[in-house]
């Protein structure tokens, strides 16, 4: 009898202890709720897992590229995030392809490094109208979008050029400078050409003796510059708008036995390269920012948007890369190295 | 219309030459040579042949089609589709100008050159002078039809070899236009100006069909008619076939060759219009390589590069082929220089096999002829075409 009373109450007891479970349980999402450093987490969850990304660069043939993506792609698949790579190979009519077909497949964000500052601009509001974030990388197009991240080429231009007339104005060189540029019909070119010759006109000591286009290709900077030596032996600084296209012009200052007598200047996005060729003489300076580093700061922007609750074309978001000058091997941390894999 | 047939055809089949331009037509040419019950046996055998010709890359193109249909989500909504058309005109248009040069006997490298150059002139035009769009229109056109003449002059009248001509042509319009856009850079960059036309061209619909694509549709039904049933599309392709049998049967092959090169030069600087009123884009690879992609579009429609034998809708299935690969290559995200490299492939496969065709086909056609007319025939009848 005892032994039945106290079995009686045992499973009376054990009947308490599992509603109190149970009804803990049921309880657990308002606790989560309450607890605001779970419900973050939560919040965090639903605004970014499972979104689909694309990006569409310029070309996956170059470190930048790489290098974004490599981080892009890291971060996105910790996070759940569905990550598209449309790769036009440098192909102005394929990138715009890549942007029209994507926008019809509705991802959440489009991150597009545009190739000029015209092509993608109708194709960038369409996006917009349609509900997807834009996101414009380094180079920006004609049209502006919910988020732009990377240099500002017209402060680069500018630093640049201030460096060239401390080194080669006020009557201690010839004053001879010749400008590099990338694609001509670029943001990063057009920028650069802007900020720099606003401090060039303004210094009557320097004259820009030529302003050519390689188009990225440090062949081309080579020939370019290659003519331009043999024109202008006392050029004082040649400055290219990209450091692995500037790459060929350093080449060709090296042939003509000019090196350490013309001043090769590049900005450049940090590959290992460009460092190298600073410890190796072959670079006089370059003014560099990390892409590795930018290459989350558009992982932030991805973030950002898709928490924000805004309606795509609403907002404009600003994230500009640091610049460094890099003129050693004291400064070989401000390059990056790609994985192995790459 | 068939009066200005039977004038070619016959000289033409008089001089113991199998008539490629009848054997074009479907085999129907071969009947009415009326050479007795053996050359009909024969036209329909090549009937058969030609039918071939178009069937495979009639089916490739549907392949490819259906397989991008499956692949890629999407692919068959209305949005999609009418994408695929906006992007696919322009290019086909440069196809059609490489293919009416081809079918006249010659070739014309300068066509992406000259799409870039018409880019820019429509650009600089209408943007930058801010002229009347009909003005830019004309200016577009007249400059496309001045780069075809001076090639056309050289080949026709001067008797240059049409491959270093438009090579050489390709070379200089590239610096040019290199020079011209870099010049305008910023003009060209900040230039907004557009108008209701303006855009109607570049975005618009006609029926739901994108503007550039149905001016395609126009402009592919008039170059049909026009070589099919017209006496100036004959003699082109008369002059393709056989310069000299053509010449003998009282064509005036320099008037057609200068005419089919301003054809070219026009119907590639239409594509730059289109193309500038899409993308407002004077970038510097504008039109880059697209003579590779019209060569290899012509190609792969099964277009005979010896000339006179061809079709305006061999070309744009050739083109379509060649799209839908790039585009669905690019659409299943497959790496850049991996999707060159796969159209590279298809094009050296498309370019074998239609020279072991070709060939067996030639062969099987001296045979014929040879039984129907009991004449001597090269063994290999190309021989005397001029090659471009």
């Amino acid at each position: 009898m005892g032994r039945d009373h106290f079995g009686n109450l045992g499973r009376k007891w054990t009947g308490v202890l599992a509603l109190t479970l149970a009804s803990c349980l049921m309880a657990s999402p308002s606790v989560a709720q309450s607890d605001p450093r779970a419900q973050m987490r939560i919040d965090f969850d639903k605004a970014v897992k499972g979104k689909t990304v694309a990006w569409v660069p310029i070309t996956m043939g170059t470190p930048i590229d790489q290098i974004w993506t490599e981080v892009m792609r890291s971060h996105f698949d910790k996070l759940g995030v569905n990550f598209i790579l449309r790769d036009p190979d440098f192909d102005s009519n394929a990138q715009l392809q890549a942007v029209t077909s994507l926008i019809n497949e509705k991802p959440d964000v489009l991150i597009v490094q545009n190739i000029n500052v015209t092509l993608l601009a109708r194709e960038l509001k369409r996006a917009m109208d349609n509900g997807i974030y834009v996101i414009q990388v380094n180079m920006m197009s004609n049209q502006p979008s919910d988020a732009y991240v990377g240099v500002d080429n017209v402060d680069s231009g500018r630093l640049i050029a201030q460096d060239i007339v401390a080194e080669c104005g006020g009557g201690k060189s010839s004053g001879k400078v010749a400008i590099v540029q990338g694609e001509a019909t670029s943001a990063g070119s057009l920028d650069q050409l802007r900020g720099a010759m606003e401090v060039f006109n303004a210094d009557k000591s320097i004259t820009v003796v030529s302003t050519q286009a390689a188009n990225w290709d440090a062949n081309k900077a080579n020939e370019i510059t290659a003519t331009v030596l043999r024109q202008h032996p006392d050029l004082c600084a040649t400055y290219g708008h990209w450091g692995i296209m500037q790459q060929g012009a350093a080449q060709a200052v090296k042939a003509a036995g000019l090196q350490g007598k013309v001043k090769v200047y590049a900005s450049s996005d940090g590959p290992r390269s460009d460092c190298d060729l600073v410890e190796e003489g072959l670079f006089y300076k370059i003014l560099s920012y990390r892409a590795d580093v930018g290459g989350a700061q558009i992982v932030d922007a991805v973030l950002t948007l898709l928490q924000s609750g805004e309606k795509p074309g609403t907002k404009r978001l600003t994230l500009l890369s640091s610049n460094f000058w890099v003129t050693g091997p004291q400064h070989r941390h401000y390059c990056y190295d790609l994985s192995p894999t790459q | 219309m068939m009066q200005a047939k039977e004038q070619i055809t016959a000289p033409l089949s008089s001089m113991s030459r199998q008539d490629p331009l009848c054997a074009d037509a479907g085999g129907a040419g071969e009947n009415e040579q009326g050479a007795g019950k053996l050359a009909g046996v024969s036209g329909a055998l090549f009937g058969r042949m030609n039918g071939i010709d178009a069937a495979v890359p009639f089916l490739l193109m549907c392949i490819l089609f259906g397989l991008f249909a499956l692949a890629v989500p999407n692919y068959l909504s209305v949005g999609n589709l009418q994408q695929l058309m906006r992007d696919f005109a322009e290019p086909s248009m440069v196809a059609l100008a490489m293919g009416i040069v081809i079918f006249g006997g010659g070739i014309d490298l300068s066509v992406g050159a000259t799409f870039a150059i018409a880019n820019y002139v429509a650009l600089y035009l209408f943007k930058i002078e801010a002229l009347p769009l009909g003005v830019a229109v004309m200016g577009v056109l007249a400059a496309g039809a001045v780069i075809g003449a001076l090639n056309g002059v050289l080949i026709a009248y001067v008797k240059t070899r049409p491959f270093l001509t438009t090579l050489a042509m390709l070379l200089v319009l590239r610096a040019g236009h290199d020079l011209v856009t870099l010049a305008h850079t910023v003009e060209l960059a900040n230039a907004w100006r557009e108008t209701d036309t303006w855009n109607f061209l570049g975005a618009g619909f006609v029926w739901g069909i994108p503007t550039n694509m149905a001016a395609l549709i126009v402009l592919a039904l008039a170059l049909h008619v026009v070589l099919t049933r017209m006496r100036f599309g004959l003699h082109i392709m008369a002059t393709g076939a056989d310069r000299k049998a053509a010449r003998h049967a009282g064509i005036d092959t320099r008037r057609v060759t200068l005419s089919i090169y301003i054809l070219s030069g026009m119907l590639a600087s239409l594509a730059g219009l289109f193309y500038a009123a899409r993308q407002s884009s004077a970038g510097s690879d504008t039109g880059l390589g697209w003579e590779v992609t019209a060569l290899a579009a012509v190609v792969l429609g099964g277009v005979s590069l010896a000339g006179g034998r061809g079709s305006v809708g061999r070309v744009l299935m050739g083109s379509a082929i060649l799209f839908l690969l790039m585009s669905g290559l690019l659409r299943m995200n497959m790496p850049g220089g991996a999707s060159s490299a796969l159209t590279g492939f298809t094009l050296l496969v498309a370019v074998a096999a239609h020279i072991q065709w070709s060939r067996w086909r030639d062969r099987q056609r001296a045979i014929g002829a040879r039984k129907s007319s009991s004449a001597t025939l090269p063994a290999d009848i190309a021989d005397e075409r001029e090659q471009p």
